[in-house]
């Protein structure tokens, strides 16, 4: 029988997930504000976004994780 | 590690890696965006850009709680975030199909033309898919086949789920924001 994996069965994995899409609205408002500017900061955005949802939601680190 | 531990294991890692072959894809698109448009865009509506980004981002949400309630045994909670993400996903292909493609914007317009309705069509597409899984996922759950012991096709949906919002959170900029309004 595998074990509960530990990264969602905590109570604060539903605040966890909150913050995260906090963050993420955060960053995309930003985005939508500086439109039409330099390619560099809507890049690193862009890139910020995509690793807190590689590890908060994708949950990437499972890959090296032993159930 | 058991027989159903290294299973998942192995389900994952083929998961992880087709999510790779499909970043070749999804690359390739953005490749030719740049490459076509330059450092210019066609003029699109932003605030429909944003308004079916924010749902996409808010469904992941719902997907991300989804899962984390099976995990707990919390079926109530499962089920009403799975369905609120198929909902929110179905708002963002109204979106981008029922508004942006119905905009002045058509697919023999050239290069601006093309491109914006191969990527967005190609994303929307991948979106569907994820709205046949969830349904799928919501059948199996009526019939109690997830626990929180053992919930792999929950985990293996959000995941794709969450990839599919993933390649949005690059095309969104690139379609919308990245460059000046030049294009129809």
């Amino acid at each position: 029988m595998p074990r509960v994996d530990s990264s969602v069965s905590r109570p604060s994995a539903y605040w966890r997930g909150l913050l995260t899409i906090v963050a993420l609205g955060g960053l995309t408002w930003i985005e939508f504000r500086i439109s039409g500017g330099p390619v560099l900061p809507l890049l690193l955005i862009g890139l910020t976004k995509a690793v807190l949802i590689l590890h908060f939601f994708m949950h990437i680190t499972r890959l090296w994780e032993r159930e | 590690m058991t027989a159903v531990a290294g299973a998942t294991v192995r389900s994952r890692l083929g998961l992880w890696l087709f999510f790779l072959s499909e970043v070749f894809l999804f690359s390739a698109l953005l490749a030719v965006r740049f490459h076509l448009w330059g450092t210019t865009r066609p003029d699109l509506d932003q605030r429909l850009g944003l308004a079916v980004t924010s749902v996409l981002l808010a469904s992941s949400f719902f997907m991300n709680r989804a899962e984390a309630a099976i995990a707990r045994g919390d079926r109530a909670t499962f089920l009403g975030s799975l369905v609120l993400t198929g909902g929110l996903g179905i708002i963002f292909l109204v979106g981008v199909i029922g508004f942006e493609w119905r905009g002045e914007l058509r697919p023999e317009d050239g290069v601006y033309g093309s491109v914006l309705f191969v990527m967005t069509g190609l994303h929307a597409f991948h979106v569907l898919t994820g709205l046949v899984f969830i349904g799928a996922i919501l059948l199996k759950a009526a019939d109690r086949r997830f626990t929180p012991e053992s919930h792999w096709g929950v985990e293996a949906c959000a995941i794709y789920w969450h990839f599919v919002d993933l390649v949005w959170v690059f095309y969104y900029p690139a379609l919308y924001l990245i460059g000046s309004p030049a294009g129809p």
